[in-house]
């Protein structure tokens, strides 16, 4: 939205030839380098977002694990991790080998940097996600208990941020990647919320089984709290893609 | 346009493309079935209109690589695994959906077919469940009731007798009390209900309706003073009875049910927030089932039919309304509900 043109096209597969038919008439012309480099940009591109659909079904299995303490996917939840560890790896690889072959020029070295940044982001994303399963497998065998709605809310509240922030990764949207990081503080609220009454649970309780249950689910809000964290990450490299800026949205 | 697009790309690769007046392709335009045409480098080259909506494609900025148009992973790894016929659960958008792959018109091109079946799914779990529920519901105070009849047969003092007597005409009532919400809720969607639009004053109604309920907690309400409306007073009179016994139900004891109103864009807002243990939101699209429990573990009051919150909703859609429920910022459910009203007359009811 706030992007400038000329970064927009250089690191949008919009450039791909068309045949002239599709896109504004008041964008530039993309510059040599910048044409030479878009099929590697929109590879990249793709690779990101495929490693961002991962993770939005690793949301899904945990949150389902984790309310029905169901361990096949919790497990599954783990196994699943290799592939996104993977594909981080082929990301990276893909960004050095354009690096090394394809010399690239500010812009579009920007554009590799952010969608490298937006990429490990999202793999840590991922090994939250992992912790809680863990989490849950552990939980799984002690005494059951229900679950406090705030982790259902907290969950709810990460996986929109997460699908959000990736709408405005697609977009470059700015605008809506500053929105999205400011409602980090919402999952924050609900955090400590959820913080204070697993630790006045933890006080108040008997039993060495249930303080080990407590002590269990502040980890998952913790990691769910942290998964929050990332989106803003993601956020503040949206912002440096579209502007080459470095902000701080925490 | 689009469809124009790769008619051209289709002569450009030396691929004649079909002859007759309005092609298929234009059909396939306006088809209510969500169609994607991918190229050999996955890259979405052209989608029709119900597939436009349902990923807020701009057609401007096709053709887009698959993951970028429509940000589904998953339907990405099922175009890769090439299986002709899936039911997905897509990430991003968070619906259920049919694909069926068929090869394109070109070589090496795709034509990718979605079906939104989340709304079906999501009817049959109703289906299946409300049977199971149902039974459930009616098998506790028939066990209970075969119980005292049993224990009647005894000799018993006459205390006791009094007593189990009395326990099995309660049962028996609860019984007739779920047969005749059922009836309610059946005449109601038959849609036999006829909407009495009235002018009344909103606080009165609820004030009539908590003192009908006798509420054992306290009650707060922010209304505003003189708030008028024109709408169904005794329907909406039912449906606020059900949400503040509800509310009670899940309030721990001595803790207030706030209750707000007011009118705002033509429509009458009535919200009720308990400061109970909340709901987690996986249940929220489901409270307004029939008979559907939150926590099975715990068991409902002797008075509830479980379907309280059901009648509500159906009283609210009769009269053109909605209903909802979010979680309170600081703990604590919200149950709404919204229903237009007319403008304000000078005659009045």
């Amino acid at each position: 939205m706030s992007s400038s043109p000329v970064n927009r096209g250089a690191l949008s597969s919009r450039t791909v030839a068309t045949g002239g038919v599709a896109g504004p008439t008041h964008r530039p012309a993309p510059e040599a380098v910048g044409e030479r480099l878009a099929p590697h940009l929109h590879r990249l591109r793709e690779s990101v977002l495929g490693l961002a659909g991962l993770v939005e079904s690793q949301i899904d299995d945990t949150l389902v694990a984790l309310r029905t303490f169901d361990l096949g996917v919790a497990d599954r939840v783990r196994t699943n991790d290799r592939a996104l560890n993977e594909l981080l790896r082929e990301i990276r690889e893909q960004v050095v080998a354009v690096i090394a072959t394809r010399r690239p020029e500010a812009p579009e070295l920007r554009s590799l940097m952010a969608l490298e940044y937006v990429a490990t982001e999202l793999e840590r994303m991922g090994d939250y996600l992992v912790r809680i399963a863990r989490q849950t497998s552990t939980l799984a065998g002690l005494q059951p208990g229900r679950l406090r709605p705030e982790f259902g809310l907290m969950g709810e509240l990460a996986s929109r941020q997460v699908r959000d922030i990736l709408d405005a990764l697609v977009e470059e949207d700015v605008v809506r990647a500053r929105e999205v990081a400011a409602r980090d503080d919402e999952i924050d609220r609900l955090y400590h919320r959820l913080f204070d009454a697993l630790v006045t649970e933890l006080a108040t309780t008997g039993d060495p089984s249930d303080a080990l249950r407590t002590v269990m689910l502040i980890d998952v809000a913790h990691d769910l709290e942290r998964l929050g964290d990332r989106v803003v990450n993601v956020a503040e490299d949206i912002l440096f893609l579209a502007s080459g800026q470095v902000v701080e949205l925490g | 346009m689009i469809w124009d697009r790769w008619r051209r790309r289709l002569w450009e690769e030396g691929i004649r493309p079909p002859d007759p007046p309005r092609p298929f392709e234009d059909v396939l335009e306006e088809a209510p079935v969500i169609a994607l045409l991918i190229d050999r480098d996955r890259r979405v080259i052209a989608a029709n209109q119900a597939a436009r909506r349902f990923f807020r494609l701009e057609p401007e900025r096709l053709p887009l690589g698959l993951l970028e148009a429509t940000r589904e992973g998953r339907l990405a790894e099922a175009l890769r695994a090439g299986r002709p016929e899936a039911e997905l659960r897509l990430t991003h958008c968070q619906r259920s959906v049919q694909v069926k792959l068929v090869p394109g018109p070109a070589p090496g091109d795709t034509l990718l077919f979605l079906t939104d079946v989340t709304e079906l799914r999501r009817l049959e779990t109703v289906r299946q469940e409300f049977v199971a529920n149902l039974s459930h519901e009616l098998r506790t105070p028939l066990t209970s009731l075969r119980l005292t009849a049993e224990s009647l047969l005894d000799d018993l003092p006459e205390p006791d007798r009094k007593r189990f007597a009395a326990r099995a005409l309660k049962e028996a009532d609860h019984l007739a009390g779920i047969v005749a919400n059922l009836r309610q809720l059946a005449e109601i969607e038959a849609g036999h209900l006829t909407v009495a639009r009235t002018r009344f004053e909103v606080k009165e109604l609820i004030e009539e309706a908590a003192a009908r309920l006798r509420l054992d907690r306290p009650l707060e309400l922010d209304i505003p003073e003189r708030l008028e409306a024109v709408a169904d007073r005794s329907k909406l009179a039912q449906a606020l009875d059900n949400l503040l016994d509800n509310a009670a139900k899940f309030s721990p004891p001595g803790s207030p049910i706030e209750v707000r109103a007011g009118v705002e864009a033509g429509e009458l807002r009535i919200t009720v927030r308990d400061h109970g243990p909340g709901i987690s939101p996986e249940h929220w699209p489901r409270v307004f089932e029939r008979f559907y429990k939150v926590d099975p573990a715990r068991s409902r009051g002797d008075t509830g039919s479980g379907l309280g919150l059901s009648i509500t909703k159906h009283l609210v859609l009769a009269q053109g309304g909605r209903v909802w429920t979010e979680a309170a910022r600081d703990g604590g459910q919200i149950f709404g509900l919204a229903v237009p009203v007319g403008p304000p007359t000078e005659e009045g009811a």
